[in-house]
């Protein structure tokens, strides 16, 4: 149901993860130096990787989802504390699985990226909707003019093509990227 | 788009493979210009999709406080509480369990229940609204920045400018529906779901949202009838729940 495209089977699919896997999760948090804020806050990041996951074309769930849950929150709060230059001596009380990295990716930031999300901030609704929708979500043009109301697909795509060359042209004056790409 | 940029796309969306992955990343390889300009588009479907990543994670904290409110998850794990607030509160739940079984099983407190359970805001209003000429884009985002926090007090005033400017829109109305139920103020609702006259793609939303109403004013029998028109539409996003949420229902007639 998270794979789900509608903003409201999607807060569903949202409010049952939390109910169902929160508690372990922040269980394995405050038993590993963590504290209650911390816990939300790596479920959180968890379910944003879970989300990106879940919509990979070849996204295969080898495990039962409780396993896969903790084992992505389980990594970014052993991460967190590796930042933090914090010595980790693990105590799990649920199983877990090894996670590739190539599925963490979606918390991990870089400095363009950043310049590129505020120059998203500045365009319109629209825009910004089916830019997401495209290469967020990963909807095919058809399901998108759908769900955005545009007449058909041909003007969806040509709708986004527009924008993705706005987000260009902007990118391109922006003096700060410049200077990124030049390095 | 010609098929260079075709293929950049499908590689930037991870749908290239086998052979044409292998042969797009000799190309990078052996043509500079092209690996600039793969790099360049892959650093804005980055972006794009941090930006996304952003304004998920927003969603669920929200999501989550709304949770939190509707004390539908304990904050702290039982083993974190005292046990002298456990003995307590124990004492406390039989004392009112044993009064407030009688009250619990009542049409109207089991219509609320089933009421907070299954009531949220899920029209996406700026896609509803985008057409408008008197709303402008900044004011859409803060209308539906307070209709998914439910700040129906705040969004009904809007709503009741641009109904009246397009009395028409049937997504203005149902919009404006969902806040009033949000608010209690079930009279108005009423009103509202007597004047819709929604197009076939919204039917589902408006016998969906009757059945909420029904559920806020205790009647089970009503709420569930709407609830069966839900599930007869083959097509409906909201078949699903309400076919959970009929058979709840009906398990605790």
């Amino acid at each position: 149901m998270l794979k789900a495209d509608l903003p409201m089977q999607q807060d569903r699919a949202l409010r049952a993860m939390y109910r169902q896997h929160f508690e372990v999760v922040q269980s394995f948090v405050h038993k590993n130096q963590g504290n209650d804020q911390d816990a939300e806050d790596i479920f959180q990041d968890g379910l944003v990787v879970i989300y990106n996951n879940i919509r990979e074309d070849d996204f295969l769930l080898q495990s039962s989802l409780k396993t896969y849950v903790y084992s992505i929150c389980r990594n970014i709060w052993l991460n967190r504390l590796r930042k933090l230059s914090r010595e980790v001596e693990v105590t799990d009380e649920h199983e877990n699985i090894e996670i590739p990295d190539d599925q963490m990716k979606a918390i991990v930031k870089g400095e363009r990226s950043e310049i590129i999300v505020q120059l998203i901030q500045k365009m319109g609704t629209e825009c910004r909707q089916i830019l997401q929708f495209f290469y967020f979500e990963r909807l095919r043009m058809k399901r998108i003019s759908e769900l955005m109301g545009i007449s058909s697909e041909q003007v969806a795509k040509n709708k986004k093509s527009r924008c993705m060359k706005k987000l260009r042209t902007m990118a391109e004056e922006d003096t700060v990227f410049k200077d990124f790409f030049s390095r | 788009m010609d098929n260079r940029d075709l293929q950049i796309e499908k590689y930037l969306l991870g749908r290239l493979t086998g052979q044409d992955l292998a042969a797009f990343q000799k190309k990078q390889e052996q043509d500079p210009a092209f690996a600039k300009l793969v790099k360049e588009e892959q650093t804005l479907v980055d972006g794009i999709r941090d930006y996304s990543n952003q304004q998920l994670k927003n969603r669920i904290g929200n999501l989550r406080q709304q949770m939190l409110e509707e004390n539908k998850v304990k904050y702290l794990p039982l083993y974190r509480r005292s046990w002298v607030r456990i003995a307590i509160a124990a004492s406390v739940v039989l004392l009112v369990s044993v009064i407030g079984w009688q009250l619990y099983l009542s049409p109207s407190s089991l219509g609320e229940k089933y009421f907070s359970d299954n009531f949220y805001p899920v029209y996406n209003v700026p896609l509803a609204l985008r057409d408008s000429k008197i709303i402008s884009v900044d004011e859409i985002e803060i209308i539906k920045e307070n209709f998914l926090k439910h700040k129906f007090d705040e969004v009904i005033p809007d709503m009741l400018r641009y109904r009246h400017a397009f009395p028409d829109n049937q997504y203005a109305r149902l919009i404006l529906i969902i806040s009033y139920i949000g608010e209690d103020r079930l009279a108005e609702a009423k009103a509202e779901f007597k004047m819709i006259d929604p197009p076939g793609e919204l039917t589902d939303a408006v016998n969906w949202y009757r059945a909420m109403l029904y559920l806020k004013e205790g009647k089970l029998d009503e709420a569930a009838a709407s609830l069966e028109l839900v599930i007869a539409d083959r097509g409906s996003d909201f078949r699903e729940v309400a076919k959970e949420l009929y058979q709840e229902i009906e398990n605790n007639r």
